[in-house]
């Protein structure tokens, strides 16, 4: 089998393709699982939605990449717009675009999945064996705190002038040269995204990859799928050419990542008994701007290199987050910064000076925390899905103190300003301030927030009742299906997810390929 | 405390859509049409234009003035042509978006939208600058959702237009890393072009 990548514009027939697997979807799911595949001498088809875009397309323009290489052209967020969702769109998926922070899923979280949602065979020491390998392939390395940029060093400063515990945060790159912009595409290759890693040795190994071809539906017989009916996109307008593409497989992955996947079953009529679309985690993110006196660029440095999971656990019922910094570039600056006018404008004056912490919190882990949901909308419709994610008092609360707790975190670093995310920023000079947060207003769009990390939708669990794939990732009402991405995460993690959807794909090929 | 799940009532973005465009349809037919009909601003219009047309160019690029007036050092509203970029990233993304935005700017700037939501009777992008701001602010504070989103999404839209005009970058006191893009780098295909040799940074 000849492998290679194809794009849209050179699918100017309609094909039917014939293979042992089609795994639709290149991120850190599916480009783990092609190569495993591959590797076994399986013959694979992959089709990526997004574009096949490489360090040629990689020149640092801002705009360019998140209308490019990002989900509905940056643009994707809940329904009701109160959380913007950044997700990547491009042959490696989120791994070609993201910040690099490499984390294996903590204990605690597999031992909720096993005595929570029933899930077997799948802890730690399982998992280790495959983190080991993908650890050394991706070059997955501590990143040392002396190479930090000054805005990890403000984490790491303040969190250790207040006593919080702290680390170093482990990087997929080799030879970096630290530019920062990482979520642009790395224009070097020093990113072991899958773009440069296992998808070209998957393709070495006899994979056919297909860019600009979106999967519209599962054709489903008798309990099995007997083909993926997908549509060829035109790679500059990123609209439907009119052409088709049909794969027939022994085998189908689905490896779209939460939203699309979840987005894929519903729109082939696979409910998993209502659970398709539910349990959807986003890691809500509320973000706390500080101004510094000294510059501090915080758009130079490898971008996340300092963590804390200092208050990751506040016990039942109580939100937690995880501590990090965002790069700061002038779009994404001005995005994470709120108000209008002149006041921003002087916020963005002083970028060079600007520093910004972000609490990632961690959803799904308490009682009655379902997340959000994934649904179909209109028939019109074409890449767009109806996520909802309801926020109420429990998440103002954690959102309110982690604001506090970051704040006092800039201020214990030597920040002379910190503002709020609310639309209206609250402005804070000195700890002191810090009951300003208490009187402002929380509620969706009267508080910025952001998620970078999807999980779940398909959610892997004991019971066909309460889970959409079972502890083999096997889809439970069909023979020959499979979901492998962060969606059949019951929770979510509390840490960057990319290490765990690669771990887990890694672990699930071998059930994958036993299907065949 | 458990998470309820519970909130107050809200109107979905599509379904105020929705209620935005028929609703002012049945008050323009109920004795509203005058307003309803009333113009906006007219701005010479750009080659180019995609997404917008003239009523939303002017209406955008109305909130890209007040977003971002003139102050030295830094390109104004109209130096960095913002609806037109504006009007450059909607024309990339979605068409369905695209429509949405555009929708929202008619009830923006609509002068029946206008009265009915806070008793201004004149289109917005007429309004003298004060009366802008306060408009903006109206939109933004709005005890409606929709109306909060729409403001989010049009302000969101407007900075990431501005700030991708290399002269706003320019006055944030970035520069982006010189020297490691490389326009003509090779594209791997597959085995037949050679083996893979992406892997591992390379520096100038």
């Amino acid at each position: 089998m000849s492998g290679r990548i194809r794009t849209g514009d050179e699918l100017t027939e309609d094909q039917t393709l014939t293979c042992d697997v089609c795994v639709v979807g290149s991120g850190a799911g599916g480009g783990v699982l092609g190569l495993e595949l591959a590797k076994r001498g399986l013959d694979v088809v992959m089709l990526e939605e997004g574009g096949y875009h490489t360090r040629r397309d990689f020149d640092l323009n801002e705009a360019k990449a998140y209308s490019t290489f990002y989900q509905e052209a940056g643009n994707r967020a809940t329904d009701d717009l109160s959380i913007g969702i950044f997700q990547g769109r491009t042959v490696g998926g989120g791994t070609a675009i993201n910040w690099c922070a490499c984390f294996r899923t903590p204990p605690e979280i597999l031992e909720r999945w096993r005595d929570t949602h029933g899930v077997k065979g799948l802890d730690a020491t399982t998992l280790a064996p495959h983190w080991d390998w993908l650890e050394e392939r991706l070059n997955i390395r501590e990143w040392p705190l002396e190479q930090s940029n000054r805005n990890n060093r403000i984490l790491w400063e303040g969190l250790g002038a207040l006593g919080y515990s702290r680390g170093t945060v482990k990087r997929n790159v080799r030879s970096c040269a630290a530019l920062g912009t990482c979520g642009l595409g790395c224009p070097t290759n020093a990113k072991q995204s899958l773009l440069v890693t296992l998808i070209p040795e998957a393709v070495e190994q006899g994979m056919r990859l297909f860019a600009n071809v979106s999967a519209r539906k599962l054709e489903t017989q008798g309990g099995r799928v007997v083909a993926v009916h997908a549509d060829v996109l035109n790679p500059g307008t990123n609209q439907p050419t009119g052409k088709r593409l049909t794969v027939k497989a022994k085998v189908t992955a689905v490896c779209g990542g939460a939203i699309n996947s979840p987005g894929l079953l519903l729109r082939s009529g696979l409910t998993g008994r209502g659970r398709v679309g539910k349990r959807l985690f986003l890691h809500p993110v509320v973000v706390s701007n500080a101004r510094f006196q000294e510059p501090v660029e915080a758009y130079r440095g490898a971008p996340i290199s300092v963590y804390s999971r200092q208050f990751i656990n506040r016990g039942e019922g109580r939100l937690g987050w995880l501590l990090e910094v965002p790069p700061l570039l002038p779009i994404l600056n001005s995005l994470a910064l709120t108000g209008l006018g002149p006041a921003h404008q002087d916020q963005m004056a002083r970028l060079p000076y600007a520093n910004a912490l972000i609490s990632i919190c961690l959803d799904g882990v308490h009682p009655g925390d379902e997340g959000g949901t994934v649904a179909l909308r209109g028939e019109r419709e074409y890449s767009r899905f109806k996520v909802d994610y309801p926020l109420n008092d429990f998440h103002w609360e954690a959102f309110r103190e982690a604001l506090k707790v970051s704040a006092r975190i800039q201020f214990a670093a030597g920040a002379e300003q910190v503002s709020s995310p609310h639309s209206r920023p609250v402005v804070m000079r000195s700890e002191k301030d810090l009951s300003l947060l208490d009187d402002a207003p929380y509620g969706p769009l009267q508080l910025s927030v952001l998620s970078a990390h999807q999980m779940g939708g398909c959610a892997m669990g004991g019971s066909p009742e309460t889970s959409v794939v079972d502890s083999t990732l096997r889809y439970w009402d069909t023979d020959n299906l499979f979901v492998v991405d962060g969606s059949v995460f019951p929770t979510a993690l509390g840490v960057n997810p990319m290490e765990s959807i690669l771990g887990i794909a890694h672990w699930g090929s071998q059930h994958v390929a036993a299907a065949v | 405390m458990s998470p309820s799940h519970v909130g107050p009532p809200s109107l979905s973005r599509r379904g105020l859509l929705k209620r935005g465009v028929f609703g002012g349809a049945l008050l323009a037919l109920g004795g509203g049409g005058a307003l309803f009909l009333r113009e906006g601003l007219s701005l010479p219009l750009p080659e180019g234009l995609q997404v917008f047309g003239p009523r939303e160019y002017a209406t955008f690029q109305a909130i890209a003035r007040r977003a971002f007036p003139p102050r030295e050092g830094w390109p104004d509203a109209d130096t960095a042509r913002v609806a037109l970029l504006a009007d450059q990233v909607l024309a990339r993304g979605d068409p369905l978006v695209a429509q949405e935005v555009r929708t929202v700017l008619g009830i923006f700037d609509n002068a029946l939208a206008g009265l009915l939501f806070s008793g201004r009777v004149t289109p917005f992008s007429r309004l003298s600058p004060e009366a802008q701001d306060a408009a903006l602010e109206d939109w933004r504070t709005s005890r409606l959702v929709f109306r909060r989103g729409a403001f989010h999404a049009l302000r969101s839209l407007a900075h990431a237009a501005y700030y991708s005009h290399p002269a706003a970058i320019a006055a944030t006191g970035y520069v982006a890393p010189q020297g490691f893009h490389v326009a003509d780098a090779p594209v791997w295909r597959g085995p037949a072009d050679g083996s893979f040799a992406g892997t591992g940074g390379s520096t100038p």
